[in-house]
């Protein structure tokens, strides 16, 4: 594959071996801003695996929903608005895991 | 019981359809040169062309479609409530909605290409049936991994199925005015979400879990697999040419299956050397993602200032109501005016109004901010089908459509994922605010890049086929004959 300008020539073999080009208008914007976006989740990932291995009492976790920003704190349901405090007991530590050290790994930064 | 009345329904379909394709003479090209104009659509009350029953069957699809989408938020609170039946971790949820938006990412160009081979009509047999069955095993779910099932990949399956190859369908029914059309069932997707987010929160608190998915799955499956009997794949299949046609525009006409099958193949493969090919899906996941942060936190945000939960919530209802006008208006304003310059304004709409946030410390600011982020936000999803008419004529779209929504719904897992480890690090709602303002303001500025979209990128698409294969042939031959 060969990136010339805005276009990726793509080359494959067809048939009884014979070898095709197949040019593509992968548009430069696109080439760019992907890998930027994967780039950054390494970043923050590999980020909050370090915090989480230096802290065992936070919990590394893709907040969703109505997880609120302090750590520890969620909503255990909307109808009565009481948050509890999530227990920290049996919590994986995301630096031991494969895709805590991939993150690490990944980062140029680590 | 059920699986025999579907049998029957399938074959009666089918039946229909043999019976039509016979008497049109799918299989003999020169008797169908030209066109039968004894149209069904003349038949229907005020002279009310059939696109526009088309446009009330894929509105109704949409509006039971957006239910899918409401029912994830919706049940993060029974599901997580330590006192009841379920009493699940927000990760193992949070997972199961992340798992939802991947599936319905992966499977968005595939169920494209399943609605440009098999037709739309069938993917509206298949969502039915899909729809309804889901809805019943999540009524019994008890254990995580059959959420991760019914919901995460059932309904992701669902409602990909709903968004693209439904959605795409309505390109093939209009020449002209299809901004109005796809403002429509935009709208009515909006409309869908007001209305059943406070409906499947009535029926949890009324009838329970099972009674609320078992009803909603009844009533949705039931509704989606009779509309498969009026609806039709395109117009040639009720003999009538799509709504605004003029002389000036090629005849619509049936082929034999080969022939459909190489036109799809030879579209799709001009459609792909296109720049705009890669950059929609990638402007579509940029504006996504911009969004996807707001509507996940915008309420922590405002909790985190004072505010009680359900005058937080109030903001996301501002949101989807303002929503439904600019989805409205956006696909009409695009065809009018160019989509381009409407993408770029709704981007910047959604991006610039996310700095209201910073300041915001009372309620009214909270909701004021939810009033104009609704209006970009609507208006950030609405263009695209317009867009693609302008682009790529008016062939079967809804594979090039599945990949933009592939886009869409990737951008909605970087949102989920990205910002919850952005917010785990800095523990500030500040930086993921930057973040969303980021992804929209670089959609617009993608946007820019984008060739303006008063002329076709393929106009001469139709060149690459066998003369026997093309609509321009037939209307020469029309013409002729006439």
């Amino acid at each position: 594959m060969v990136i010339q300008g805005s276009y990726v020539q793509v080359e494959r073999i067809v048939g009884k071996g014979e070898l095709m080009t197949d040019q593509r208008a992968i548009p430069i914007s696109f080439v760019i801003v992907v890998p930027m976006i994967i780039a950054l989740f390494i970043f923050f990932g590999a980020w909050a695996v370090s915090v989480d291995a230096s802290n065992h009492n936070r919990e590394l976790t893709f907040a969703i929903g109505n997880r609120a920003v302090n750590e520890g704190l969620r909503f255990s349901s909307e109808a009565s608005l009481q948050p509890t405090t999530e227990s920290s007991e049996n919590i994986e530590i995301a630096a031991d895991t494969w895709w805590g050290q991939s993150l690490l790994y990944a980062c140029p930064l680590h | 019981m059920g699986t025999v009345a579907l049998v029957c329904l399938s074959f009666a379909l089918k039946k229909c359809e043999c019976k039509a394709s016979i008497k049109k003479g799918k299989y003999n090209l020169a008797s169908i040169a030209k066109p039968n104009l004894k149209t069904i659509a003349t038949r229907l009350p005020g002279g009310v062309h059939y696109s526009w029953v088309i446009v009330g069957i894929l509105a109704t699809v949409q509006i039971i479609g957006s239910s899918i989408g409401m029912a994830a938020g919706v049940v993060v609170a029974p599901l997580s409530d330590p006192e009841g039946d379920f009493g699940w971790s927000i990760r193992t949820i949070g997972a199961a909605l992340m798992v939802y938006y991947l599936v319905g990412a992966v499977f968005a160009p595939v169920s494209g290409w399943l609605g440009d081979r098999f037709g739309a009509r069938r993917m509206l047999l298949a969502g039915g049936i899909l729809y309804g069955s889901s809805m019943l095993l999540l009524g019994i779910i008890n254990k995580p991994w059959q959420f991760y099932l019914t919901f995460s990949v059932m309904l992701a399956l669902t409602q990909s199925i709903s968004r693209v190859p439904l959605m795409a369908a309505i390109n093939l029914w209009f020449s002209r005015r299809l901004g109005l059309g796809v403002g429509i069932l935009l709208a009515a997707g909006g409309v869908g979400m007001a209305i059943m987010a406070p409906l499947v929160g009535i029926l949890i608190e009324t009838t329970g879990w099972q009674g609320t998915f078992w009803i909603i799955g009844s009533a949705g499956g039931g509704i989606l697999i009779l509309l498969t009997l009026i609806f039709r794949n395109r117009p040639v299949d009720i003999d009538i040419q799509p709504y605004g046609a003029g002389p000036g525009d090629p005849s619509v006409f049936k082929m034999t299956e080969a022939m459909e099958s190489l036109r799809i193949k030879v579209y799709n493969q001009h459609i792909r050397r296109t720049k705009a090919f890669w950059n929609l899906p990638l402007i579509h996941g940029l504006g996504c993602a911009g969004h996807g942060i707001i509507l996940i936190y915008s309420i922590p945000i405002a909790v985190e200032q004072g505010i009680s939960l359900i005058s937080a919530a109030f903001i996301l209802s501002l949101i989807s109501l303002f929503s439904v006008g600019s989805r409205f208006m956006t696909p009409i304003m695009a065809e009018r005016f160019g989509g381009k310059p409407v993408m770029v304004a709704a981007l910047f709409v959604q991006g610039v109004t996310v700095f209201a946030l910073f300041g915001a410390s009372d309620i009214w600011m909270f909701y004021l901010f939810g009033v104009l982020f609704g209006i970009g936000f609507g208006g950030e999803m609405s263009a695209y089908m317009v867009v693609n008419r302008q682009y790529f004529g008016s062939g079967p779209i809804a594979r090039t459509y599945g990949f933009q929504t592939m886009g869409a719904l990737a951008g909605h897992a970087v949102a989920t994922g990205l910002a919850g480890l952005v917010i785990f690090v800095t523990g500030s709602f500040g930086p993921i605010l930057i973040l969303s303002i980021v992804f929209s303001l670089v959609g617009a500025l993608v946007v820019l890049t984008l060739e303006p979209t008063h002329q076709m990128l393929i106009p001469d698409w139709e060149e690459s086929l066998p003369q026997e294969a093309r609509y321009n042939r037939t209307m020469t031959a029309a013409s002729s004959a006439d």
